[in-house]
């Protein structure tokens, strides 16, 4: 287990356990190095992290429910023209402005996450490889992901405030369900969104590892292979099931899937994933948006006074 | 004649409470029809189900024959509706307002809506906002006009307007009724007003139609008795409100009296009067029980 202990310490400075310079002062990551760097670039970091969010909430949801409390709906709702034109036509208008937007601020969001990264592997001791965007505290912030962000959150504003029919109530449901599809794409959506790379921890047997080259990325966290070779220690059974044999076994449980033919390891994200990830990612927010447009059509033809 | 506005049976509940009940009426093509009836009568509930905005309860409404698509432009092109709470955008220019109508619409008449504006004094380049209630008031009713529709749906148009500007817009929908032959249906507090303008009269009052039909038959037909105390039945003829004070008695009448002799004093009363009367009537059926029918009981003289 040293071996091990040792093995994060010294790897990459992409990865989240790494040592940077800035300044005079060394850091034990790469995250506390960008964040306490000065305050601004913490305050910078969340108003990055919240602005699709805001972009919702203060476009989206008062799209239709301000329309319903003030009443205009039955002004213009009583013209010639359909409500489900209406409300394309007015949303569309909404969604240009909101993607020209956000992609012109992502052009200097890309530059001053550039300038982090850069100064974070100037500082380092060690040589690396590839980009370290895709850990989780720069993913959200770069690429094409903002502007997917940025679209969902409109539409999620828009169809809650036709469905709930008052802003303020809107306003409210549009922060929570927010952060909950955000908390569920980091928790259990995102690592799976292309193949995982599986390095094996550093032990007596295979000390190999230590010398060759560590991938650079987003370490998703722990998990567990069948050792090449060794397939028939397994006994017929499922890695999983061998595991949770062990766990509850009460035995050491490093030794007992070692006797099963399982190594223990890093899963990773490596850092030549970013893009599959950002595209797929993307595309899953924007379906989402299409889907909650598809539900404020359904929701403002149903509304009756 | 054809009927541009059709309802049989008509209702709208609101959870327990019923807003308007077994409401059945006609509205001929090129007439005037107004609605009179007490705050919370129905009004504005028959009006919206008319335009679409709401959904009923039970019964059934139609115009131009159709049934009510409220996202079918075929509907919405020939209806202008006006709600009670007149909504405009605040931030708008008044001009801007022409410009929501021109866009929004099929059929907009680009020369009406200013000249209507201009016959108020109303500028066309300032902020919705900054005009008077009133004002705002005559800029949504001049989008309304422009838009030409054949069936007016207007919920008490002239409920914020000063004397001058509530009497060019009796002009203007008498004038747009002669040249184009537009349905006008509106609602009004003021029966005095709608007198001189109206067709026919609709009295609602307790969620419920009262009476339904032309001013001229209503003049024709009702009768107000001045009368001492002493009252027997005749047959035909129904008593719609009854009024005591003091030694004489007041009745609003319906049907062809007999000759009551000279205690009684017999007048023609004015279409305020009529309207006073039945909803007195319901007033008191409402006091009483639940008002589900009408007295037909029958008066005469003791002689």
């Amino acid at each position: 287990m040293v071996l091990v202990a040792h093995w994060y310490q010294d790897a990459s400075p992409a990865l989240a356990h790494s040592r940077c310079l800035l300044g005079s002062v060394r850091y034990q990551n790469l995250y506390d190095a960008v964040t306490s760097a000065t305050t601004q670039a913490t305050v910078i970091a969340a108003v990055l992290y919240a602005a699709p969010c805001l972009v919702g909430i203060i476009l989206g949801a008062p799209l239709v429910a301000a329309e319903i409390e003030r009443r205009t709906n039955r002004l213009v709702w009583t013209q010639s023209i359909s409500r489900s034109r209406w409300l394309i036509i007015k949303w569309a208008l909404v969604a240009v402005a909101v993607v020209a937007l956000v992609s012109v601020f992502q052009l200097v969001t890309q530059w001053w996450t550039g300038q982090v990264v850069m100064r974070g592997l100037e500082n380092s001791q060690i040589p690396t490889s590839g980009t370290n965007r895709i850990e989780r505290s720069m993913f959200g912030i770069t690429g094409v992901v903002p502007v997917a962000y940025s679209l969902f959150a409109l539409m999620l504003g828009t169809a809650l405030g036709a469905v709930l029919r008052r802003t303020a109530w809107a306003v409210l449901a549009t922060v929570a369900g927010y952060a909950a599809a955000a908390w569920v794409m980091l928790t259990w959506v995102r690592q799976h969104l292309a193949a995982t790379v599986f390095v094996p921890y550093p032990t007596s047997q295979n000390a190999q590892v230590l010398s060759s080259p560590r991938p650079v990325g987003w370490p998703v966290g722990f998990g567990y292979q069948v050792i090449p070779g060794k397939e028939h220690l397994l006994g017929g059974s499922s890695p999983g099931a061998v595991v949770s044999r062990c766990q509850t076994s009460g035995s050491d449980l490093y030794q007992c899937a070692t006797a099963h033919g399982l190594q223990f390891g890093q899963v990773y994200q490596p850092g030549s994933h970013y893009w599959a990830l950002q595209w797929s990612e993307a595309g899953i927010y924007v379906a989402a948006a299409i889907a909650l447009l598809g539900v404020t059509i359904w929701a403002v033809r149903r509304w009756r006074a | 004649m054809t009927a541009v506005l059709e309802t049989r049976g008509l209702g709208r509940r609101y959870g327990a409470k019923w807003g308007l009940r077994d409401c059945s009426l006609t509205v001929s093509e090129g007439s005037i029809t107004g609605l009179v009836g007490p705050n919370g009568a129905g009004k504005s509930t028959l009006l919206r189900l008319a335009a679409g905005l709401s959904r009923p309860s039970e019964g059934t409404v139609s115009v131009f024959g159709q049934p009510i698509d409220p996202n079918g432009t075929e509907h919405l092109g020939r209806i202008g509706y006006l709600d009670q709470h007149r909504p405009i955008y605040g931030s708008f220019r008044v001009r801007d307002m022409l410009t929501l109508g021109r866009k929004l619409n099929t059929e907009w008449d680009d020369a009406l809506a200013p000249q209507l504006l201009a016959e108020v004094g109303i500028p066309l380049n300032v902020r919705v906002h900054t005009l008077s209630i009133g004002q705002q008031a005559q800029v949504s009713l001049a989008v309304c006009l422009a838009k030409r529709p054949d069936l007016l749906l207007l919920d008490e148009p002239a409920g914020s307007l000063d004397p001058l500007a509530r009497q060019q817009l009796f002009q203007a929908l008498l004038g747009t009724v002669a040249e184009r032959g537009t349905t006008v249906f509106l609602s009004s507090h003021i029966v005095s007003e709608l007198e001189p303008v109206c067709d026919n009269l609709i009295i609602l009052a307790a969620s419920a139609v009262r009476l339904s039909e032309s001013t001229e038959d209503i003049v024709a037909t009702h009768k107000l008795i001045i009368g001492g105390p002493g009252i027997i039945s005749t047959p035909g003829v129904e008593v719609i409100s009854t009024k005591t004070s003091g030694r004489q008695t007041h009745l609003l009448v319906r049907g062809v009296l007999p000759n009551l002799g000279p205690d009684c004093e017999v007048l023609q009363p004015d279409l305020q009067e009529v309207v006073l009367g039945y909803l007195t009537q319901a007033g008191q059926q409402s006091a009483v029980s639940d008002g589900s029918s009408t007295d037909s009981a029958q008066i005469g003289v003791l002689p």
